[in-house]
């Protein structure tokens, strides 16, 4: 692999950014809003895999910035999320790159289920009653990681912008 | 090339500072409006990004509305010009209505409350799923269309929240049913007065701190009071739904249905409150002519 293939520039991290933002406010049928996966969690994590040097806890933050402007939630929710989640994947990052992707995704259960009760519990403390369904997104999002994982793989191999 | 040895902070030490000042933005945000600003030029500039994801649907309902025949258009134009013949004929029965109404005022008490009209501007909702357990909708019009934060929002039956953030082309709205949200009310039937507040979406609304002797009955219609300086008074909220009285001189249980429709909010009324009360002069002329001298 050139030295090339292996540092596309940021516009390869950026694409894939809209595109979790544009699926995180895409609407969805009623029954399946508690399943929606946690996109730009996802994003974030494959990006802290693949690119530990570039892409990390202050990107986790930023991104984080973004979905709670987007979403209208209090400024810091999902920046906090995000940090500790990217955090965690730069801590294991390479114990789990190696590994095939269904364990990947088994994995990550623990790590989205932390980012998600970080989440409940900031809107928690604003009042809010807690809930198990908000655990949700940590298994659809397991599920769609393989997918994702492939996609953005090929987006980074494929694209040297 | 990264250097392997390159130095930097430990993880630990980088993603303390992180939570810190996530932790930091979150308590600064909650208490006063001092980054209200900054968010609303961060949505502004995100608002292509909405616009991307609205595009889809937009253009399936234009092409759509294109397609249909034009049979059914020119049905729909007869269809309409009969509704408007007949709302023009309910204006002006009303308009009747309310002349009466302001002369029987005018003879209860020499003040006349002209109930102004209010000023209002349809928004619709964008299509953008927000977070499932926040009550809150994004709707089209922002500060360029003169929206403000707190300003009232309803649909043709009832109160359904107030703007909570404003861009320059879009605001939230955070609804009534919001664990955040609360709104004073009064009873029609008795007048008793109490604050219908949130339990997060899809929902009902408590009334707490009601006591358990307070009149109030399954079906009561509640409007806003006017007390808050945010909601014009007299507007329909909710309607009460259960009543759970338990024990002795303890608080009774009471939650009500929003009247208006929160499942499913496509069109929205922002609502300017009444400009500074200008009271309208008596008209002497608009007593009964017919009232019986001494």
């Amino acid at each position: 692999m050139s030295a090339a293939a292996a540092q596309p520039g940021p516009l390869a991290v950026v694409l894939s950014v809209v595109a979790a933002c544009l699926l995180t406010m895409a609407p969805v049928p009623a029954w399946a809003t508690h399943w929606q996966p946690p996109w730009l969690a996802l994003v974030l994590a494959y990006w802290c895999l693949a690119q530990p040097d570039q892409v990390g806890i202050s990107v986790g933050f930023t991104l984080g910035l973004l979905h709670d402007v987007l979403t209208g939630t209090p400024l810091g929710q999902h920046a906090l999320a995000l940090s500790v989640l990217a955090a965690i994947v730069l801590w294991v990052h390479q114990r789990i790159r190696v590994l095939p992707l269904p364990q990947q995704a088994l994995l990550l259960v623990p790590a989205l289920a932390l980012h998600q009760a970080l989440l409940a519990l900031v809107t928690g403390s604003g009042g809010r009653p807690l809930a198990m369904t908000m655990l949700l997104p940590a298994l659809s999002g397991a599920l769609v990681w393989p997918w994702l994982f492939l996609t953005l793989r090929d987006l980074r191999r494929g694209s040297r912008f | 090339m990264p250097s392997l040895f390159r130095r930097r902070p430990s993880l630990a030490l980088r993603v303390l500072l992180a939570a810190l000042a996530a932790l930091l933005l979150l308590f600064v945000d909650q208490r006063g409006a001092a980054l209200e600003p900054l968010r609303g030029v961060a949505l502004t500039l995100l608002h292509p990004l909405q616009q991307a994801v609205d595009l889809p649907f937009r253009a399936w309902s234009w092409g759509a509305d294109g397609l249909r025949e034009r049979q059914a258009l020119r049905e729909e134009i007869l269809a309409l010009r009969e509704d408007r013949r007949y709302l023009r004929l309910q204006v002006q029965t009303l308009a009747a209505v309310q002349a009466e109404n302001q002369r029987l005022r005018a003879l209860v008490d020499s003040v006349v409350r002209t109930p102004q009209p209010l000023r209002v501007l349809i928004a619709s909702t964008v299509r953008v799923s927000l977070d499932p357990y926040v009550g809150q909708v994004q709707v089209d019009k922002g500060l360029m269309h003169g929206v403000f934060i707190g300003q009232p929002v309803l649909d043709a039956d009832g109160v359904i929240g107030q703007v909570l953030h404003v861009a320059a082309q879009t605001s939230q709205v955070l609804l009534i049913t919001d664990a955040r949200h609360a709104i004073p009310v009064k009873s029609i039937r008795s007048g008793v007065r109490a604050i219908a507040s949130g339990r997060g979406p899809p929902g009902a609304l408590d009334l707490p701190f009601l006591p358990n002797h307070v009149d109030i009955e399954v079906g009561d219609v509640l409007v806003t009071s006017g007390l808050d300086d945010v909601f014009p008074p007299n507007l329909p909220v909710a309607m009460v739904s259960t009543i759970n009285r338990i024990g002795e001189g303890e608080f009774a249980e009471v939650q009500a249905t929003p009247s208006g429709h929160l499942d499913r909010i496509q069109e929205v009324l922002l609502v300017w409150p009444p400009e500074a009360a200008v009271e309208p002069p008596v008209d002497p002329s608009a007593g009964p002519a017919d009232s019986p001298v001494q």
